[in-house]
């Protein structure tokens, strides 16, 4: 397959990646059938991990690995977990993209792995009272659209 | 305890369908217990957070 990211987008990614602090894992789920865009997103996270030594990548299948994705609460794919990564280990964040991040989205995930390298979550101090108070686990799901 | 998922709106018909998305972005908060339409600032999205949370 033609390279995703041209030098152009390369040249930016490494300017914004030069606030990169501590390692982090990108986690691929993707599976053999049924899935549309699973060999290009695996193939952008392939071309983004190789452009700053604390981003790494790991593939998995969705059925296959299914304890993994479990653990991760992922059930669509292609998805992509954004986990910070301490030693050899991944630790979930919450953090997941189900789908192509395409187009704007791809900032989004761009902005993501700096917050999670940074493990800093820009939240006003109100916000992370609230959320340290939680009882029951809270889901998030932002629909956006590739454009 | 916290998990944050950016959906692929067209990627996913059913799930956008189930949730009535007509108009990106769309926040689901606890699969239908609050939804957000639009970008909030990041108080008011609280705010409805807490709303839903306590639905």
């Amino acid at each position: 397959m033609e390279k995703l990211l041209n030098d152009q987008v390369i040249g930016q990614i490494k300017q914004a990646f030069a606030d990169l602090t501590n390692p982090v894992q990108l986690l691929f789920f993707g599976s053999k059938e049924n899935c549309d865009y699973c060999a290009e997103t695996q193939q952008l996270l392939s071309e983004l991990s190789e452009i700053d030594a604390k981003v790494s990548l790991s593939t998995h299948d969705l059925n296959d690995d299914a304890a993994l994705a479990a653990q991760y609460n992922v059930d669509k794919v292609p998805a992509i977990i954004v986990a910070a990564k301490d030693g050899e280990q991944a630790s979930n964040l919450g953090i997941n993209f189900s789908g192509i991040p395409s187009g704007y989205e791809f900032s989004t995930l761009i902005n993501d792995i700096i917050l999670a390298s940074k493990r800093e979550s820009g939240l006003s101090a109100a916000t992370r009272e609230f959320l340290q108070k939680l009882t029951q686990p809270l889901l998030l799901q932002v629909f956006v659209t590739p454009t | 305890m916290i998990r944050a998922e950016a959906v692929d709106a067209m990627e996913f018909p059913e799930l956008s369908q189930k949730f009535r998305v007509q108009g990106v972005p769309q926040t689901v908060i606890n699969s239908g217990k609050g939804v957000v339409v639009g970008a909030y600032p990041e108080q008011q999205m609280l705010a409805e957070i807490m709303r839903a949370v306590q639905n």
